[in-house]
């Protein structure tokens, strides 16, 4: 028998094969307990490692936000250079310098918050998380009530669906699901089917 | 300057509230040509957008209306909503399940809901819709299914068979009298159902604090007799009305390889009184478990439990049972309407959407168009 390899078995653990070689991997599988057990065993690890990693997960989505906010900042700087020099624009030295001044702060503030500086970190990040717009994910509860379902930071609701609005009163099935969301099961006032809506956090 | 600008580029963060109806253009329904609806009409006019600070707020309230354009009923069908794919409040899903659209037919499908998406995220549609998934009368599945909406629709749908059953002895073994009584006993259950408000955070407790647990509770557990996975030990950490980072072990029972499976958890509280908190599932792609062997489920998260506008409901003791189980082959295990009667857990659990949907029919159009419905299947 034609085993897989190592590496296949452990990238298959991790869900990280392709679904074509998945689907060889599955197949094989049905048949061979020698590969189940070394699947098993590095799902095993797998789930050991992450539960005992010393650091957080790194959040590459929010980290992405924060590269493309400080970006956004640098070009935002830029524009508004830009009007002051335009009569020169191409024959001022000063105007190049000027941009080439933005373009670097917004490079250098890219990297500091790459780098996490604690002394840089708060106050770029909440100017990130401003200029985005959007709360971050970790301070984000999602919430089950009475009037229907609800993402929020803080006091402020930024997702949200008030099922009372659209079912009657006290038919509306709530689920939570510890993965990371809430929905709201109800016959819909208007079309008369039932309508489940649901709540995600970012992911 | 240089200051100067950058001092004046965050001005654009303090936008005053401004509310506006958003235009048709800027819903787009993404369906692809192969797909087994269409867009017949939409109407979005009551959907408001407005700017708060650096993001834009969209209240969406649409109407649309579709068509079945495959060979086969639909069963039902999953949408999701992006307003931004990785920013917090910037994506939800609407899903009509017990549905039952013969091919050609136009069906109405009603999206509510608020997203949330940076002011400054380029042009375009601001929010896209697209069919996560269709499920069909014989099962089979269209879609990109990133949302696992196969396996939850598959669920719906198995669900509604077993219900639907059951309604229907009902009513062969009693008569409609009997039906009737099964409806009146199914509503007065939606309406008496206790249930608790919930707030869930992921990876921390949901109030910011860094009070250490009381205790570890343990899981007291339910057994499904045919219950293909087997409960082995659970527990979580409690203080007071908040509980975190339950993990689950289990064991495969069944003569198949497992990939998902799923624990409905309940709590009670100091007066006695049991409530529904949640599931608590397999991490996604994470879980592989053939025959015999055990693993573990476990979820960083903490959930907060209050009723009664507030008041903390503080958690006495936690029960579990294996509610969902997906086969490497996609196939699943739902609990027998039986089982979960036999454990006094319809009072507990939310009824199916099908159940929803029958009661709210014998409700609305009385006992004849009941059995009519029930007759079609």
């Amino acid at each position: 028998m034609h085993h897989p390899s190592e590496s296949d078995l452990a990238l298959y653990a991790g869900n990280d094969l392709s679904r074509l070689a998945r689907m060889r991997v599955d197949w094989h599988l049905r048949t061979c307990g020698k590969c189940q057990q070394e699947v098993t065993e590095f799902s095993s690890q797998r789930a050991e490692t992450l539960r005992n990693a010393p650091e957080p997960e790194v959040n590459w989505d929010r980290l992405a936000a924060e590269m493309k906010a400080n970006i956004r900042l640098g070009l935002e700087a830029g524009e508004c250079i830009a009007p002051l020099q335009a009569p020169h624009r191409g024959h001022s030295p000063w105007a190049w310098a000027a941009l080439a001044t933005a373009a670097l702060v917004a490079v250098a503030a890219g990297g500091e918050m790459w780098l996490h500086h604690p002394w840089s970190g708060e106050t770029a990040q909440q100017a990130n998380t401003e200029l985005a717009g959007m709360p971050p994910l970790q301070d984000m509860v999602l919430e089950v009530k009475d009037s229907g379902i609800r993402m929020r930071d803080g006091e402020a609701v930024v997702s949200e669906l008030d099922s009372n609005s659209r079912g009657d009163s006290g038919d509306v099935a709530y689920t939570v699901n510890a993965q990371g969301g809430v929905g709201a099961s109800y016959v819909d006032r208007d079309t008369g089917m039932v309508t489940v809506n649901n709540i995600y956090y970012g992911q | 300057m240089l200051i100067a600008a950058l001092a004046a580029a965050p001005g654009v963060m303090f936008l005053t509230a401004q509310e506006r109806r958003l235009d048709s253009n800027s819903i787009q329904f993404d369906l692809r040509d192969d797909a087994p609806i269409r867009l017949e009409s939409m109407d979005s006019s009551e959907s408001r957008v407005t700017a708060r600070a650096g993001a834009q707020v969209i209240d969406l309230h649409i109407s649309a209306r579709l068509r079945n354009t495959g060979r086969d009923y639909i069963r039902g069908v999953t949408l999701l909503l992006l307003a931004q794919e990785s920013t917090a409040g910037g994506k939800m899903s609407v899903a009509a399940p017990c549905m039952n659209v013969a091919p050609g037919d136009v069906f109405p499908m009603r999206i509510d809901g608020r997203l949330m998406r940076p002011l400054q995220s380029g042009g375009g549609a601001l929010v896209r819709v697209n069919v996560d998934g269709v499920l069909f009368r014989n099962y089979e599945f269209y879609g990109p299914d990133k949302l696992s909406s196969r396996r939850q629709m598959v669920a719906w749908e198995m669900e509604a068979d077993r219900d639907r059953r059951y309604f229907k002895h009902a009513l062969q073994t009693r008569g409609a009298a009997g039906l009737q009584r099964e409806m009146l006993q199914s509503l007065d259950r939606q309406a008496n159902r206790p249930h608790l408000d919930v707030q869930l955070a992921r990876g921390r407790s949901t109030t910011k604090s860094t009070d250490s647990p009381d205790h570890q509770e343990q899981f007291a557990f339910l057994a499904m007799p045919d219950s293909p996975v087997k409960w082995q030990d659970g527990w979580a950490e409690v203080a007071g009305n908040e509980a975190r980072s339950p993990r689950i072990e289990v064991q495969n029972t069944s003569a198949k390889l497992v990939r998902y499976v799923e624990i409905a958890w309940l709590v009670k509280d100091a007066q006695g009184r049991e409530y529904l908190a949640g599931s608590v599932p397999a991490s996604e792609g994470e879980l592989y478990l053939p025959p015999g062997r055990t693993a573990r489920l476990l979820q960083d998260i903490s959930l907060r439990f209050s009723h009664n506008g507030g008041q903390p409901v503080e958690i006495r003791k936690m029960t579990g049972f294996v509610s969902e189980v997906e086969y490497s082959d996609g196939s699943l295990w739902i609990p027998k309407r039986e089982s979960l009667q036999h454990e006094n857990l319809l009072r507990i659990l939310p009824p199916s959407p099908e159940e929803q949907h029958l009661s709210d029919l014998y409700r609305k159009e009385g006992v004849d168009a009941l059995i009519r419905e029930l007759n079609k299947f």
